[in-house]
């Protein structure tokens, strides 16, 4: 124990803190920018980062994930704040946290299996697709001189590290056009015009609204799509945090932490967050790697904003939208554009109606069910074609035998039953499924449907093998029964 | 025939050769084979991190992990052929120095994830009480050594940056079941042979106590080992040093951290002060 909490928080301090500190600074303009997107004060989103990038480093599952406020979370948020306020929403938070718990207690991190690789994709790229389109309300309606800022800061997030690499270039942006805004009396924008910022360290309060079933009844859905979407980012982002690490992380726990942390950010007065993508890929880039370099996050954060509150408020809003265009780039998997045409149909089918779904309808939640179920259409529709059927008469013509071997389920039934010849006169038919599966009871009364026909016509009908097909058809194998099962089961 | 091994486990530090003559020693004691184990820890707790810059751009996600690989892999490379000539070379040494066989093995991990693997077949396992790392940050006892002796349950030798054959022992005896079995171990073992010993007994002096002495100090010399026994009173750690120079042993025999971590955390280990202030091998029994 001792052993595992010396290598999760000890063992990489310098770099963690300072990636902490790369991170904090790019949190900043993230929180305010999805505060905006669901309409409620800045405040609201960086109590909200704060809170859970604190609590997470100590809870989650994922050493080295950033987790904070996040954009696919406000999105579902809108419509709550806008009728009901945001009372609802903090109540929304806790009941998302305590959803979020039982997920985890109930181990739904494994159903993480079942999204494949291209709803994975798919549900990252309409992530940054969704921050880039949140940015449009910045910019429509604006002078030129907006325009011409968010190119200046574009210009220096990406130019500027290749001069140097030892300060984060979102903050060398912020600040520079900040300074320049100010200095020029420019009349644009600024993230004080768009409400109350921190003013003080956050403080434990109860959400003022009825404790009634009405309540529970306007918060449960939103709760839920928030918790389901929560996961969803917070379980991907932690399997790209694995991959980028070579380390293995605790789902499970990671589910729980998410849950503890939206409940402690709802019981001050932040809203509902998950892991954050881009942000956990900065940290990584910048050395983090411990839970150490998540807690640095939170606590700097807090730090900065509660101290320097004023000045954030004198930030062109034109700046925050720079740096969320960087976000949305970085996040966006530009790869998946290129492998459109090297990858089958199937996969890009399915990657693109996730995108398409998702923005469509700003609930990622949605976008990746779409997803997962056009995958298992697909899959089934694949495995349905493993199916052969092979024939020969014997005894002069009066009898035929047919070989089946492959798979027999709802979605090949119907080519099993057409594969047969009903027509031909015939006196006995042997049917030989011991190379068959029958997955499911479509399979089993397939056969039955065949056996009719063929009894119609007058013909004899004989069954092989059935014992060995059908078994696959209970729902737990019980390939433990004997050793060589197993073997058996592959081999028939 | 016993087929489990000596393991010396070495890195590439100046303990290794130290490692390597200890484990010549105990091979040709207890006619066990060596196997040379090192291990190549890409420490994936640690990062570099020079790139501050925090800004993500065009496929951000797979530059990262094409640099993160890239940089693993020309480390481990590296490594590999480094570790590979360096074991060769502690198994020549140990076979011009007369053991009969002497193997090596190399393994990606932590040191403590490949010994628990290869536990079931070891007999002893030899380890620097520093290494690579705790060189490096200063440590007295390396973390590694540590982490090893807590989670194996075979007896751990530990030795420090200079090897000599040893000529008597000194075992701390504190008649608990520990120090009993550890009395079979030496008993059973071809470790012993040739060696003298002493039981060093620290503590109020009690009669009870005296007499589980004489008699474990009596059935060591009568299979072989003549040893003296002794008791004193006053600091454990204090009396078992001086005891060490008192007795001119140059091998220690104890129980060794017996208290959980969170005791350690705040009252220091009595293991860690032995072997912080003694420089002869210490054969830890767990």
């Amino acid at each position: 124990m001792i052993r595992t909490i010396q290598t999760d928080w000890f063992s990489n301090v310098r770099n963690d803190l300072l990636a902490g500190l790369v991170v904090a600074l790019a949190l900043i303009p993230e929180a305010i920018a999805f505060s905006i997107i669901a309409g409620v004060d800045p405040k609201v989103g960086l109590y909200a980062s704060f809170c859970i990038a604190t609590v997470i480093a100590f809870t989650g599952g994922r050493p080295g994930m950033a987790s904070a406020a996040t954009g696919a979370m406000a999105l579902l948020m809108v419509t709550l704040v806008k009728d009901h306020g945001l009372q609802y929403l903090l109540v929304a938070t806790l009941l998302t946290g305590v959803l979020q718990i039982f997920a985890g207690l109930l181990q739904l991190g494994k159903l993480m299996r079942f999204v494949s690789r291209s709803v994975i994709t798919g549900f990252v790229n309409a992530l940054a697709i969704l921050i880039f389109l949140a940015q449009i309300p910045e910019l429509t309606n604006v002078t030129w001189h907006v325009y011409a800022m968010v190119v200046a800061g574009l210009g220096i997030i990406y130019l500027l590290p290749y001069i140097t690499k030892a300060i984060p270039s979102p903050l060398v942006a912020i600040v520079v056009l900040t300074v320049f805004s100010v200095f020029m009396g420019m009349d644009i924008r600024t993230v004080g015009d768009m409400g109350e910022l921190p003013d003080s360290l956050p403080v434990f309060l109860i959400p003022d609204v009825p404790w009634t079933l009405e309540t529970l009844q306007i918060v449960f859905p939103v709760s839920l799509t928030l918790a389901v979407v929560g996961l969803l980012e917070s379980m991907m982002t932690a399997q790209i945090v694995d991959d980028l690490t070579d380390t293995p992380s605790n789902k499970n726990r990671e589910c729980i932490g998410q849950g503890v942390a939206n409940i402690a950010s709802g019981f001050i007065g932040g809203m509902a967050g998950c892991a954050m993508i881009g942000q956990s890929v900065i940290n990584i880039k910048s050395g983090g790697r411990g839970r150490l370099s998540t807690l640095a996050a939170g606590v700097f954060l807090l730090i900065m904003v509660v101290f320097i509150g004023d000045y954030v408020a004198m930030i062109p809003m034109a700046a925050l939208v720079a740096v969320m265009i960087m976000v949305s780039i970085g996040t966006f998997n530009w790869a998946s554009v290129r492998n459109l045409r090297e990858h089958p149909k199937s996969s890009s089918v399915v990657m693109l109606a996730t995108v398409a779904v998702t923005v469509g309808t700003h609930d990622l939640a949605q976008g990746v069910l779409v997803g997962v179920l056009l995958s298992g259409f697909f899959f089934a529709n694949k495995v349905g074609r493993i199916l052969r059927v092979q024939s020969s008469t014997q005894n002069e013509g009066r009898n035929r035998t047919y070989v089946i071997s492959g798979q027999v389920f709802f979605a090949s039934a119907e080519t099993f039953i057409n594969s047969f010849d009903y027509k031909e006169v015939i006196d006995e038919v042997t049917i030989d499924v011991t190379r068959a599966h029958f997955w499911d009871i479509t399979a089993v009364s397939a056969l039955d449907k065949a056996i009719i026909k063929f009894k119609r016509e007058g013909t004899e009908v004989e069954v092989i093998g059935m014992n060995e097909a059908s078994r696959t058809l209970v729902d737990k194998f019980a390939i433990h029964d004997k050793d060589d099962a197993l073997e058996r089961m592959a081999a028939h | 025939m016993d087929e489990r091994k000596i393991i010396a486990c070495v890195d590439r530090s100046q303990y290794s050769i130290a490692v390597a003559d200890c484990a010549s020693w105990v091979s040709k004691q207890i006619k066990a084979p060596i196997e040379f184990l090192h291990v190549i820890d890409r420490h994936l707790e640690q990062a570099e991190g020079e790139d501050h810059s925090g800004a993500i751009g065009f496929g951000a996600q797979e530059n990262l992990m094409n640099k993160l690989v890239m940089s693993d892999s020309e480390k481990t490379k590296v490594a590999k052929s480094r570790g590979r000539l360096f074991l060769n070379g502690l198994r020549e040494r140990a076979i011009e120095d007369g053991v009969a066989q002497a193997d090596s093995r190399i393994r990606h991990g932590t040191l403590v994830d490949c010994l628990l693997e290869l536990q079931d077949d070891t007999r002893i396992a030899i380890i620097g009480r520093r290494g690579e790392t705790s060189v490096a940050s200063n440590r007295d006892i390396g973390r590694t050594f540590e982490a090893a002796v807590r989670a194996l349950n075979k007896p751990v030798l530990g030795v420090h940056e200079q090897f000599k054959i040893p000529e008597r022992f000194l075992f701390a005896f504190d008649g608990s079941a520990v120090s009993k079995r550890g009395v079979e171990t030496v008993l059973q073992s071809q470790l012993f042979k040739g060696l003298k010993g002493t039981l060093l007994m620290c503590g109020e002096k009690s009669s009870s106590g005296i007499k589980l002495l004489e008699e474990a100090a009596q059935t060591l010399t009568d299979s072989g080992i003549p040893t003296e026994f002794n008791h004193v009173q006053g600091d454990v750690v204090t009396q078992m040093l001086k005891g060490l120079e008192i007795h001119q042993a140059d091998m220690l025999v104890m129980g060794a951290y017996t208290h959980s971590p969170l005791r350690k955390l705040f009252l220091g280990s009595k293991t860690e002060d032995m072997l912080r202030a003694t420089k002869v091998p210490a054969l830890l029994l767990r």
